[in-house]
């Protein structure tokens, strides 16, 4: 096996070959404590990198396979996990120096099951400050960098999660997602991201933003990777009180029954909104890939949509300032100015303000159940544009000039909101080589469907198969 | 939002900034409240508020 091309297969054919003894997990781990080595000081993916404890773990693990005790499909995978789920003895910073000597001592259920699954961390991903942002900006640990272009953004808030999958540095990662910060930077570094239904992954151990919103999800190169991370990771908790003891099916057996039949539905409201043109142009041939699967696509109205991003930032801003109330009030001139702004406003927001977005909340809801007795998912396009260069503040599209938060987030916060499930899948590349990505949405709970669908996109083309760096 | 009523919720929450800061503050929330207050024009009329669903079962 060439090392040079270990770094970016995907988690299903490394597992593949850990079964068959091809590859072995220190192997592995060294392969890409290598790759990091050689392009970490370009991308600063990582917070805390973990070589010493992944090489014991991937020994202990790779006698568990000559033992022939094989645990599954993520047995001697290396992995990445956002800076905000806690690992027990592990440093676990949330973006901030204010906690830069926070070690937890509990595993969030996340980090558990992974290590149950005989998965190894090989380190703690770079996050925008709080995972209060879009940008993947972060002055204190250094910005992130997209691997397609380095002075451009990752996105956020799990920018590390996607420049790291993205550039071979793990073949997944575990980030969080509150109002896109799985499916931003995921499209911007032309990832899979997925953000599960509200209550299907435990958010035990993981820092808040916004209790009522956040998701932690997967992010990988695949769809199947994205299934098979699920498997592992999916599940009832009791330590979570808004876990969905529900049963959780095996998410890659869905995969490749075909698509034929089902029925897709376009936002009339979302694709109103301001759109890179070469975006639309890439989502509309995603969408007619979809019709040439066999899919039915027709047009459905959502008039509440376009109040989704006011419902959900009062709700956001009023959970992330009660959580950080204290760190606001003893450590406001340490946090990064533009998080400060954020956290600092959610004190305006009244009870009544927050009660009344929770009432529309339900109206949001209730239109976006109704949508699926007419469809069996829904289409956007991720962003409605790629990334740009770090520090900008605006973008303008279509002769309007858009703040970079409202921008990034206008077809992901919705699904924060009502908790529905979504995913991002690379689907064309602007003319300056950088990923566009389409999302798909899916019923609560169905997240197979939203699988199938998106699988069945990604084989048809080969947009996944385009790597930044050799 | 008026500046009074500004000053006296960061009060109550135990804001203490300096003052170039308080006023940045009172800058950005006067630009932003427009489009985040938006959803009042919602009709919310028997609505209730929404309840995460807690331990959902089969």
């Amino acid at each position: 096996m060439d090392s040079n091309h270990i770094y970016y297969l995907s988690l299903s054919e490394l597992s593949q070959l850990i079964q068959k003894k091809e590859i072995s997990p220190v192997e592995l781990v060294e392969a890409l404590l290598t790759r990091i080595e050689t392009i970490e000081p370009k991308l600063n993916s990582f917070i805390t990198l973990l070589p010493e404890q992944a090489i014991e773990n991937a020994k202990a693990l790779e006698k568990e396979i000559q033992e022939g005790k094989y645990r599954g499909p993520l047995h001697g995978i290396p992995f990445g996990l956002k800076d905000l789920y806690y690992v027990k003895g592990i440093r676990n910073t949330s973006g901030t120096k204010i906690f830069h000597d926070f070690f937890p001592n509990y595993d969030s259920t996340v980090a558990f099951k992974l290590k149950k699954a005989g998965a190894i961390l090989l380190g703690k991903l770079n996050l925008h400050p709080f995972a209060y942002g879009v940008t993947g900006e972060n002055e204190e640990y250094g910005h992130m960098h997209n691997p397609w272009n380095l002075n451009l953004i990752t996105g956020g808030s799990s920018g590390g999660n996607g420049s790291a999958v993205a550039s071979g540095e793990c073949p997944f990662a575990m980030g969080s997602d509150t109002g896109g910060s799985i499916r931003i930077p995921s499209s911007l570094c032309g990832i899979v991201g997925f953000k599960p239904t509200y209550g299907r992954i435990s958010r035990y151990g993981i820092t808040p933003l916004a209790w009522s919103q956040d998701h932690p999800g997967p992010m990988a190169r695949t769809v199947e990777d994205c299934a098979l991370i699920m498997n592992a990771v999916a599940g009832y908790d009791p330590n979570d009180l808004t876990s969905a003891n529900l049963s959780v099916p095996d998410y890659t057996q869905g995969l490749k029954k075909g698509i034929k039949g089902l029925r897709l539905g376009i936002i009339k409201e979302a694709i109103e909104l301001p759109i890179e043109p070469f975006v639309k142009d890439s989502f509309w041939k995603a969408v007619d890939q979809l019709v040439d699967l066999e899919t039915i696509v027709s047009e459905v109205s959502f008039p509440v949509y376009y109040y989704a991003s006011s419902i959900a930032s009062v709700i956001q801003m009023a959970e992330a300032t009660a959580y950080h109330s204290e760190t606001i009030k003893s450590h406001g001139e340490r946090i990064y100015p533009p998080v400060r702004l954020r956290l600092e406003s959610g004190i305006f927001i009244s009870a009544t303000d927050y009660i009344q977005a929770q009432r529309a909340r339900t109206l949001f809801c209730r239109q976006s159940l109704d949508l699926f007795n007419k469809v069996d998912l829904l289409l956007t396009p991720t962003l409605p544009t790629v990334a740009f260069p770090i520090g900008t503040s605006s973008v303008k599209i279509e002769g309007q000039k858009i703040n970079v938060v409202s921008l990034l987030t206008q077809f992901t916060r919705p699904f924060n909101l009502n908790g529905f499930p979504a995913i991002t899948v690379p689907c064309g590349f602007s003319e300056n080589q950088l990923p566009i990505g389409l999302q798909i949405i899916g019923r609560p709970f169905d997240e197979e469907t939203l699988l199938r669908v998106a699988y069945a996109y990604e084989q048809a083309t080969e947009w996944h198969l385009k790597r930044p760096f050799p | 939002m008026d500046r009074e009523t500004f000053n006296s919720m960061a009060k109550e929450f135990g804001l203490e900034a300096e003052e170039a800061h308080m006023e940045e503050l009172f800058l950005y929330i006067q630009k932003i409240w427009p489009a985040l207050k938006r959803f009042y024009e919602l009709d919310l009329k028997d609505l209730e508020p929404f309840m995460p669903v807690y331990s959902f079962k089969e």
